[in-house]
């Protein structure tokens, strides 16, 4: 093919020269293989990488039938709203999801979870392991999830404080990862999901009604998920959606209001019969009081009764204590009388028989104890032997008489008592029926009563002692008799205590239970009027209708193809204008120098065409080279460096490389037309001389003189003189070193931006170290708990409302974040500087503080009113207060009195900011991972750290262009400078041949390149800097703002690499004015 | 047999040479030239006496060494013995030879192994000598060759005898340049190649030296070392007698621009410089530079002096060369070709100014040429063959480029 394309317009040997032509000038023609290849290596390694990200993302999204539209209703949406849904043209399946926010506990952590039901068509969770859930207790994790809280396949998990769960405990039966999180945490933090059957929720009480609707659309799977036709397609279908909103939010509405009114009716019939009970309950309560009532003084009476016997029964027994104190005393007298008696008797015997017979007697003795209340206590026994008693009612001959009875139990005969006695008496007359003893006793009882005559009236007063015992036995008697009969009335009186206290207590309960009744009664009733006032203040169904840029992932994703290939296209352009310029500039001088060679070769005879085929081929093959080259590198380098680096956070597989053979060739043909461009107004006016014009020396357009000599030396003038007799040459190399120097601070900008933007986030703007978002239910109990637990351990805090809050900016739905609270406090925690004052903002100012990143892309200016919408979803008009200066996030900052005045309620704090001051980091922690109700816990260092390895992957694709700008710099100077020693060789050597020296003679290339080189670092500092801005424009989004005003940093660097490749560049080539060869002019 | 042939035959060239030749410094020097070649003669020269001062100088003299500034004292050296004593000396061992007492050749580097030096004989007179030194192939002169060589002196004797020679006060000249046993190799390939091999020569101050050779000769070299564009590879460059030998860049740059003026066959002017901008160009190099209009004013430009290259023809081109060339008062001026490119009245233009910048200014111009007729204008002329001095002539009456016709 080439044979006949050189045969039919090249001569073989036109050819030859036309490749030897080519290595001659291998230093051009390399500049502008390479920059070319550079050229086409930013610009299809960016789009490839773009392509291959989107094409990777696409084919995941297809492996979990990613949903084309997601519907979330203010009044959730129903099975019809789905059925509706499915038959709308172009949707392909519709599922109804159940989701709830709950807190899984693992350890002494709480993590944040979203309970989401599994899905079958629609957002099918990709399987990483095991199975999916089969019964309502199994669940599946988000591997991520469950990779960094260590949780597996088969543990147990406790789901809190989810809302609409039937249960708590789920089995972990496989790890998943959901269509809906195709972006890492580290990239896309937010709850991570766990799925569970829809079973598991408690449908019935949402009235089968879903939280949300998802939808796939036809045709979509093995298309591009982020190309333009994808985007108009669902747009088409997300049009005929959000008219079917329209229809299905009033059906909703009406259907809602019905079943509330007619449950409201259910409920006023419910609370009248309940208050007829109540009142019935009540008349019974009162009857039973009365009674109850009347007990109570019966029981009073008894009591009083009780009282009286209790006294008489004491008075009594004082008097019968009395009695028994009398007759111990008495029985005490009576028993020393006894043993007055004994005694005496004793004497009497002594006296009558001698003391052997008294020893020989077993006399009793005194009594040691008696109890008064013995019955058979007497006091007229007396025990004169012992075992032995007399009564005193007996004379005291018998008692003697008995005493000397007892001898003759002792072995004493009556024969030796009488001797005895007769000793004393001398005989004893024994009368008849008389014994021995008898008459002994005669004897005796005489002497006896010769020394004691007072027997009688002792055993008189025993006999009266007697007396009073009985009676005071019968007294005791009586007495025990009543007070048994005391003790049954107090037992019956008390069990009359217990029995009213019973009855008492049955009437408090029946009390309680009417009040309780009644107060359910009323509250019943309050809560009716509550329900009456809610559903008239109900506010009209609202369908949320998300595109597939509604998902998070999906978003930055989408903005990450759509940035690289932004890039792409900006970088490309300012590439493509500096190779054009450099093969411009190459071939122009390339022909400038064989100027008279084109002149001889066309008085030759060779046509105009033919030489401009050695030029071409030169420009063009060049090119041509260059390009498939930047192809190949921008698929083997480019592509896979991007790809990695981007793919690092995403879940899915992002390694297939992408070829766009169309756009590859479009590339290589545009290229071939700009180079044949180029080389064409390179060579046109040579081309167009007559050869006797190009053979004779060229001579600088005029030759006027001003006759008046300059001060400057010729030499000095003569660079000047150079610069404007070769304008072309000096204007290209200044485009191309303003080109590259712009490439640079381009690519330095966007990375200076970026980093800084964080930076200053972190330092200028976000002071706190953490910011702790409570759930509503606990928000009110744990944080104030909490703000003080934190103050205490020495950390200040500052507690605030925060709350997601859509507003309507630029014609689309944005997501804001309230920051609700004193501006005036918040300023130590978060410093919200005017975005326009620059100032601290009036923290009184009427309005909403927008964050100044929305300038950019909405012209909002104080003043003006815009639409925010509250938790549901319900549109309220606010006021702009002004702007307030913040790179990223999405905070709206309001006080509490806007905040009532545009949502009509009191904002309740349920965010902790938190600056550790003179606590630990740890400590601080340790305080808010301990506390329960904590949503969630961001930590300002790890979000710095993440927003910083986010920003690494647009730091990559920043030091890509400026390597590539870098190279491009490097080739376009080393191709300047070389072109231009080239060209001025001969003047050189004809200086150093007449004397000047090698300062003087490199000063005079020098001179002219540093003049070059400032001329266009200035250019393209300017360029640089509209290039960066450009880039960076592209870059942000609604939530991101970098650094728009130029980074001097980036200027600095974007210098200094064109003045060090300049430097080296000029030093190299500039080595060859040393050797010049002197001898080569002669 | 086939020796009395050659010597016949260079007899008889010699003959034509001296009679055919009007000029008969050239017939001298041709007839020199012819026996050299025909002996294959390392060196030689015509001595010849001053009956004034009664020393001989060298008239011609052809070969390496460059003796044109010495003089002998007639009776004194071989030359002497033989113009004093009218016999000729065949000189085989020098080392062992009583005779002889050393050669001027010597100092020019060429160390003598044979030697002949035969008397020039006119009828009345011996009028000097003739000397030829060496033999390229080690060998040593014959007797035979010896008389070859009377027989030449004799009819070079005769010729001068009937044509007259005048040969004109020769003042003592200042050397400017010394090349001495100068070399210069150049790579290529593998090995080297020797482009100079020895040269010998001295250029005085106010002389107008003509270097005369074929193309790749080494004439370009020699002017190129000469004029500090190339370095030597072996031998002596001598600068007012300062050695330039192995100077520094910084040096040669110094010696550029202070003691050279070069005039190119391309003209090399500046594209972008006006003609007496070119001028001017340069000599704002010196101190004490000629005014650059009076330098165009020298070379008949002044109406063309503002004027680009371009503007110019080719000899307008080589003039303004020249006054760039003069303009710095250079002590000598190097012309490489100038005439080449450009037609005969052209040419005789440029060797005007050339002839007159040598006369007024006083300047040493060194021209290299292949135009033998342009020698005629020289004082001397250098030939150069095979990167050697072939010879060096003496005019002894140089033409005014006027008169130059080819």
């Amino acid at each position: 093919m080439l044979k006949n394309w050189y045969g039919d317009c090249m001569k073989k040997t036109q050819l030859k020269d036309s490749l030897r032509n080519i290595s001659r000038q291998k230093v051009s023609f390399l500049s502008i293989v390479i920059i070319a290849a550079m050229a086409v290596m930013a610009y299809t390694g960016l789009n490839f990488a773009s392509e291959a990200i989107s094409g990777n993302a696409s084919r995941f999204y297809d492996s979990v039938k990613f949903r084309d539209v997601e519907i979330v209703s203010s009044l959730l949406v129903s099975e019809e709203d789905l059925k509706a849904l499915k038959e709308i043209d172009g949707v392909e399946n519709a599922e109804l999801v159940w989701q709830s926010y709950g807190t899984l506990k693992k350890g002494n952590e709480d993590i944040s979870v979203s309970v989401v039901s599994l899905t079958k068509e629609v957002n099918v969770p990709s399987l990483v392991s095991g199975r999916l859930p089969k019964s309502a207790d199994e669940c599946l994790i988000d591997f991520e999830l469950a990779g960094k809280n260590d949780i597996r396949e088969g543990d147990k998990i406790t789901i809190k404080d989810a809302a609409y769960l039937k249960g708590e405990e789920f089995k972990v039966c496989g790890l998943s990862m959901n269509a809906d999180h195709a972006v890492n945490m580290m990239a896309m933090p937010g709850a991570r999901y766990v799925t569970v059957l829809p079973d598991a929720f408690d449908r019935e009480s949402l009235d089968g009604c879903g939280m949300k609707a998802v939808a796939g659309f036809k045709d979509v799977i093995g298309t591009n998920r982020f190309g333009a036709d994808y985007k108009a397609y669902t747009e088409g279908v997300l049009d005929k959606i959000e008219a079917l909103a329209d229809t299905q939010t009033d059906r909703r509405t009406d259907a809602i209001m019905d079943k509330y009114n007619a449950q409201i009716a259910d409920g006023e019939e419910q609370l009248k019969e309940a208050k007829t009970q109540l009142d019935a309950a009540k008349a019974e309560l009162d009857a039973g009081k009365a009674e109850l009532d009347a007990r109570e003084q019966e029981y009073a009476d008894g009591g009083k009764l009780l009282s009286e016997k209790e006294k008489e029964i004491s008075d009594a027994e004082k008097k019968l204590a009395e009695a028994r104190a009398q007759l111990t005393e008495g029985y005490r007298s009576i028993d020393d009388a006894k043993n007055t008696v004994r005694e005496n008797v004793k004497d009497a015997i002594r006296k009558g028989l001698g003391q052997e017979f008294v020893d020989a007697v077993k006399w009793g003795s005194p009594t040691d104890t008696f109890d008064v209340d013995d019955p058979n206590l007497t006091a007229t026994r007396l025990y004169l032997l012992q075992h032995h008693y007399i009564d005193l009612n007996e004379p005291m001959l018998g008692h003697i008489s008995f005493v000397l009875s007892s001898l003759l139990q002792q072995g004493i005969t009556e024969e030796q008592i009488l001797a005895a006695a007769e000793k004393v008496y001398g005989v004893i007359e024994i009368f008849p029926e008389e014994g021995i003893i008898q008459a002994v006793a005669r004897k005796i009882t005489e002497t006896y009563n010769n020394f004691d005559n007072k027997y009688e009236q002792f055993a008189g007063a025993a006999r009266l002692w007697d007396e009073k015992h009985a009676e005071y036995l019968a007294a005791l008697a009586q007495l025990k008799d009543g007070k048994a009969q005391w003790n049954a009335g107090r037992t019956e009186y008390r069990n009359a205590r217990v029995a009213l206290d019973y009855g008492w207590s049955k009437y408090n309960d029946g009390l309680a239970q009417y009040e309780a009744g009644l107060n359910e009664y009323n509250l019943g009733l309050a809560e009716l009027e509550k329900a009456k006032a809610r559903l008239s203040g109900v506010d009209p169904c609202q369908w949320v209708v998300l595109g597939p840029g509604g998902n998070g992932s999906y978003g930055m994703i989408d903005s990450s193809v759509k940035n690289i290939s932004d890039m792409g296209i900006t970088f490309a352009l300012i590439f493509i204008l500096v190779g054009a310029l450099v093969i411009y500039a190459t071939i122009g001088r390339i022909v400038d120098e064989q100027r008279k060679l084109v002149g001889a070769t066309k008085a030759l005879g060779l046509y105009r065409r033919e030489i401009f085929q050695k030029y071409l081929m030169f420009g063009v093959g060049g090119t041509i080279i260059g390009m498939i080259l930047g192809v190949v590198g921008g698929y083997f380098l480019i592509q896979p460096i991007l790809t990695v680096t981007y793919g690092r956070f995403y879940n899915f597989e992002c390694s297939h490389k992408a070829f766009i053979l169309l756009m590859s060739l479009i590339v290589i043909v545009c290229g071939i037309i700009l180079a044949t461009v180029a080389v064409w107004s390179a060579c046109s006016v040579l081309l167009r001389s007559s050869a006797m014009n190009l053979m004779q020396d060229k001579a600088p357009g005029t030759s006027k003189k001003s006759g008046k000599a300059s001060s400057k030396s010729l030499y000095t003038r003569l660079i000047l003189l150079n610069m404007l007799t070769d304008k072309k040459r000096v204007a290209v190399t200044i485009v191309s070193i303003a080109g590259c120097c712009a490439l640079l601070v381009g690519g330095f900008t966007m990375r200076i931006a970026i980093v800084q933007a964080i930076d200053r986030q972190f330092t200028e703007i976000t002071h706190y170290d953490s910011i702790t978002i409570f759930s509503d239910d606990a928000a009110e109990k744990q944080l104030p708990v909490t703000q003080t637990r934190l103050e205490s351990a020495g950390a200040d805090t500052f507690a605030l409302m925060t709350a997601d809050m859509p507003f309507v900016a630029a014609g689309s739905i944005k997501p804001g974040l309230i920051y609700c609270g004193d501006l005036d406090a918040i300023q130590s925690f978060f410093a919200a500087a005017d975005g326009t004052a620059g100032e601290k903002i009036d923290a009184d100012a009427e309005g909403i503080w927008v964050f100044s990143g929305l300038l950019d892309k909405v012209d909002f200016k104080a003043g003006d009113t815009f639409i925010v919408y509250d938790r549901n979803m319900q549109p309220h008009s606010a006021k702009v207060a002004g702007t307030f200066k913040n790179y990223f996030g999405r905070e709206i900052l309001m006080n509490e009195k806007t905040y009532e005045s545009i949502f009509g309620e009191v904002p309740e704090n349920n965010t902790l900011l938190t600056i550790n001051k003179n606590a630990t980091a740890e400590s601080v922690k340790r305080i808010l991972s301990s506390t329960d109700g904590v949503e969630s816990t961001a930590y300002s260092l790890e979000t710095h750290d993440e927003y910083r390895n986010l920003a690494s992957a647009l730091d990559l694709i920043a030091l890509l262009m400026v390597v590539i700008a870098g190279v491009m710099a490097y080739f376009i100077i080393l191709n300047l400078v070389t072109m231009h020693v080239n060209q001025k060789r001969r003047e050189l050597t004809i200086m150093r041949v007449n004397g000047f020296t090698v300062k003087e003679a490199i000063g005079y290339i020098l001179r002219e390149t540093v003049v070059s080189n400032i001329v266009g670092i200035i250019l393209g500092l300017g360029a640089g800097m509209l290039l960066g801005y450009r880039v960076i424009m592209l870059l942000e989004g609604v939530g991101s703002h970098y650094i728009h005003e130029p980074r001097p940093t980036a200027m600095l660097l974007a210098i200094l690499i064109t003045i060090i490749f300049s430097v080296l560049v000029n030093f190299l080539a500039l080595r060859k004015v040393r050797y010049l060869k002197l001898t080569d002019i002669a | 047999m086939a020796e009395n042939n050659r010597f016949t035959k260079a007899t008889w060239k010699i003959m034509e040479q001296l009679l055919e030749v009007d000029n008969l410094d050239e017939a001298l020097s041709g007839s020199l030239e012819i026996i050299i070649r025909e002996l294959d003669s390392e060196a030689g020269a015509i001595w010849y006496l001053d009956p004034k001062t009664d020393r001989l100088s060298p008239v011609f003299h052809v070969g390496p060494a460059d003796i044109s500034n010495i003089s002998v004292e007639n009776g004194i050296g071989l030359e002497g013995v033989v113009t004093k004593t009218g016999k000729s000396i065949l000189v085989t061992d020098p080392q062992n030879d009583p005779r002889f007492e050393g050669s001027v050749f010597e100092d020019s580097g060429i160390e003598a192994k044979t030697m002949i030096c035969v008397p020039l004989n006119n009828l009345n007179d011996i009028i000097g000598c003739v000397q030829l030194i060496n033999k390229n192939d080690g060998t040593e002169y014959t007797e035979e060759e010896l008389q070859l060589c009377e027989r030449m002196a004799s009819l070079a004797a005769m010729t001068i005898d009937e044509k007259g020679l005048i040969i004109p006060e020769e003042e003592e000249k200042e050397v400017l340049i010394s090349l001495r046993d100068v070399t210069k190799e150049f790579p290529s390939g593998d090995g080297v190649l020797q482009v100079l091999k020895g040269i010998n020569l001295d250029i005085y101050k106010n002389e107008f030296v003509v270097v005369l050779g074929e193309s790749g000769c080494g004439k370009s070299t020699m002017m190129n070392i000469v004029g500090g564009m190339e370095a030597l590879t072996d031998g002596k460059l001598l600068v007012e007698e300062k050695d330039f030998s192995h100077p520094t860049d910084a040096d040669l740059t110094e010696f550029r621009r202070k003691y050279i003026g070069f005039i190119f066959q391309s003209y090399n002017l500046m594209p972008n410089l006006t003609a007496v901008e070119n001028v001017r160009f340069v000599a704002e190099l010196v101190d004490e530079p000629m005014d650059s209009a009076e330098a165009i004013a020298k070379v008949n430009l002044s109406d063309r002096a503002d004027n680009y290259p371009g503007q110019l023809s080719g000899g307008q081109q080589q003039r303004v060369s020249i006054a760039r060339a003069i303009v710095k008062r250079p002590k000598l001026i190097l012309a490489d070709e100038p005439t080449a490119a450009l037609d005969y009245t052209t040419s005789i233009e440029v060797l005007k100014v050339v002839e007159d910048i040598v006369r007024d200014e006083g300047t040493t111009v060194m021209m290299v040429t292949h135009n033998p007729e342009i020698a005629k204008m020289a004082d001397r002329v250098v030939k150069v063959r095979s990167g050697k001095i072939a010879s060096i002539k003496r005019n002894l009456h140089p033409l005014h480029a006027e008169e130059l016709v080819w």
